[in-house]
């Protein structure tokens, strides 16, 4: 019987170890790839760490205090100790002493991770604008993430390009109700407030980009409605050289001829007569205020690792979403806008979503 | 009337208990009551996690788990642990004070009764147009965005439970303050009752910011306020500083009693009259209620980078990591 007992409590904690390893690099926290998940990350371990030490010393004591002291058979009442100045100072010092350690580089972390001034250097200098250091826009609706790069006057959607190795920083709002803005490997949550802009920077080390594959995923990270959980985008990390040419193949964007099948420009047309030409934008040069880009940006849509966010990418779901959005994301803002679509009408569509594409 | 005289029957003793107000019998309802939402709030638990055992499942749609969502916190928090803690609290603060009940039994019996029929008026959106679904605390933005009535029936239903669990926590300091036998000082106080009276404190000061807090809500989605607008000149994150100005002191009101059942516990069982550390107890209970108040901010600590944020995160060293608890 106690070899039994050795042998299960051999495997539960092998089997700890293993699931703890569970955890794929394009979306655990636990396995940081950038600077800032790196402080948040050793900020948790430190925290971790002195509360298994408080949990494991507290316990120790007590369970010895409870065998020794235990009650031996007799009725006597045992004698009344009236306090102890001694274990009164060493239990008051011994937290304050952890509170210190654990709070110095909560502190520090704290303010190293808020610091945004270069980019407010940047945006004030015309020259640069937001180019170097990037600066991203990050603006939350209900249920899509819209990024501009406002040094290079480039709008995109739910696929965020960023390059590797430096730092990046953010603006961010929202459009309609409070979201939040996390890339879990990478850092984050920030919320995305209708009241104010946040500011924060993240950096995205190439070596553990590469394990990941250089996609990670970010999610939305306060409840925002029936869709919450469904209000993903992606992550592109990419060298800053990948990053250059990209930007460039969207600047030079011209969204008037990409469609060159015949129903590829059927697909134009239904685009426009349907209404969808109203919200969404085909170029990413989008000169229209923010209240008017009322839905994702779809210039390089083909391009994208999922359809709204969610769906994986091919022809088939391209159809689904648009015959039926509501099934998909309950609550979304498109359902509704433009009636029911004819087969031929939904493969035009289909046909032309898929030019819509800079690398292509 | 006669101590020794007993009901007999069913019903008579039914009416007894609705129309009570002895203190040991109100402990019993608030448990009966507070087992029977605890049983709700541990369904809507289960349907939950139902949803989440399959990948992509469709057990319940994603407004529903929303709903689910909200009111598994809600009934939790509000109509099941703190229920449940007022009925040990009532069983057992005028016995060991030696009163003979609480300081005000009418209000004693009216605080439960609001808090079971708030109880029950919130629980009855699920069958009236839909539960609330905009989480347990209700963010201004997305409960201002809610459709059809839910989040009005969070509102309300919390109002009047709130407005129970205020009276109760008066009627607890009141009767601690005043009804104490000759001859028990403060310091001579079981750390039950010690706990009971920082908890109750605390009620005292938590309570009326969420009444205040849903009461602008209320404006807001009903009379056309625009207190959490900010496209004319209101605010939402103003909204979150209030809720958690009630809402830190709310988990220490849930835990204090809880400590003072085990400090309790302690003495007893090791026969130690356990002064000192029932000193220690009290001034930690005491300088709680005025850190609580303070540390709740990193409640919203992610909501933006201030350096006025970074003193209250450094403050609350044990929950540096909270993110809308």
């Amino acid at each position: 019987m106690k070899k039994l007992k050795w042998r299960l409590l051999l495997l539960l904690s092998v089997m700890t170890l293993v699931l703890s390893g569970c955890g794929e690099p394009f979306i655990s926290t636990l396995i940081p790839a950038g600077e800032v998940a790196d402080e948040q990350f050793s900020l948790m371990m430190l925290s971790t760490a002195i509360m298994v030490i408080v949990v494991a010393v507290v316990t120790i004591i007590f369970i010895y205090v409870l065998m020794k002291f235990r009650r031996k058979g007799s009725d006597k009442i045992p004698v009344q100790v009236e306090g102890s100045h001694k274990l009164e100072i060493i239990w008051t010092v011994i937290p304050i002493l952890l509170l210190i350690v654990l709070a110095v580089p909560v502190v520090a972390s704290t303010f190293n991770l808020a610091d945004t001034d270069p980019m407010k250097k940047a945006l004030a200098d015309d020259k640069n604008g937001g180019k170097d250091p990037l600066v991203v826009n990050v603006r939350a609706s209900l249920y899509w993430w819209e990024f501009e790069y406002p040094g290079y006057g480039v709008i995109t959607s739910q696929d965020l390009v960023l390059p590797t190795d430096e730092k990046v920083y953010f603006n961010l709002k929202a459009s309609d109700v409070k979201h939040s803005f996390w890339i879990p490997p990478v850092g984050g949550k920030i919320d995305t407030n209708t009241d104010n802009e946040n500011q924060f920077w993240l950096k995205i080390d190439s070596k553990r980009a590469k394990e990941a594959e250089n996609i990670f995923y970010g999610k939305c990270a306060e409840l925002c409605g029936p869709s919450h959980a469904l209000m993903d985008f992606k992550v592109k990390a990419v060298s800053r050289d990948e990053f250059n040419s990209w930007i460039n193949k969207m600047k030079n964007f011209k969204a008037e001829t990409v469609a060159q099948t015949a129903s590829a420009k059927q697909g134009e047309q239904v685009f426009k007569d349907k209404g969808c030409i109203g919200c969404h934008a085909v170029s990413p040069a989008d000169n229209r205020p923010e209240q008017a880009r009322t839905a994702p940006n779809l210039a390089n849509f083909a391009d994208r690792e999922r359809v709204a966010g969610i769906l994986e990418h091919n022809e088939e779901n391209i159809k689904n979403w648009l015959k039926d959005p509501e099934k998909y994301k309950p609550g979304n803002t498109m359902t509704g806008t433009y009636g029911k679509l004819t087969e031929e009408e939904l493969q035009a569509l289909t046909d032309y979503l898929q030019s819509l594409s800079v690398e292509k | 009337m006669s101590t020794l005289a007993r009901k007999k029957g069913f019903w008579p003793t039914v009416w007894d208990y609705l129309t009570t107000v002895d203190h040991k019998k109100i402990a019993i309802l608030y448990l009966i009551a507070g087992g029977l939402f605890f049983v709700i709030g541990g369904i809507e638990a289960l349907l939950m996690r139902i949803q989440l055992a399959i990948p992509e499942n469709d057990f319940v749609s994603a407004g529903t788990f929303n709903e689910l969502m909200t009111m598994h916190g809600t009934t939790m928090i509000f109509l099941a642990a703190t229920p449940l803690l007022f009925a040990y609290m009532n069983a057992v603060v005028p016995l060991q004070i030696g009163a003979r009940d609480v300081a005000f039994p009418f209000l004693n019996s009216l605080g439960f009764w609001l808090f079971f029929f708030g109880g029950v008026f919130l629980n009855l959106s699920w069958f009236l147009g839909g539960a609330p679904d905009a989480g347990w605390t209700a963010y201004a933005s997305v409960a201002l965005n809610s459709p059809g009535h839910g989040v009005d029936f969070y509102i309300l239903g919390l109002q009047i439970s709130g407005l129970g669990t205020l009276i109760s926590g008066i009627n607890f300091l009141v009767t601690i303050i005043n009804m104490r036998a000759p001859g028990m000082t403060y310091m001579r106080m079981p750390l039950f009752t010690w706990t009971t009276f920082v908890a109750s404190g605390l009620i005292l000061f938590a309570f009326p910011p969420l009444t205040v807090g849903i009461a602008l809500l209320m404006f807001d989605r009903l009379f056309g306020g625009n207190f959490f607008n900010p496209a004319l000149g209101g605010n939402t994150i103003i909204y979150e500083h209030i809720f958690w100005i009630f809402g830190h002191p709310e988990v220490y009101i849930l835990v204090l009693p809880a400590f003072g059942i085990f400090f309790r516990n302690y003495s007893n069982f090791c026969s130690e009259k356990i002064v000192w550390v029932h000193i220690n107890g009290v001034c930690n209970s005491v300088d709680r209620i005025f850190r609580i108040h303070g540390v709740g901010a990193p409640h919203v600590y992610n909501r933006s980078w201030s350096d006025c944020q970074c003193d209250f995160c450094s403050c609350n060293y044990d929950n540096w990591c909270a993110d809308r608890n």
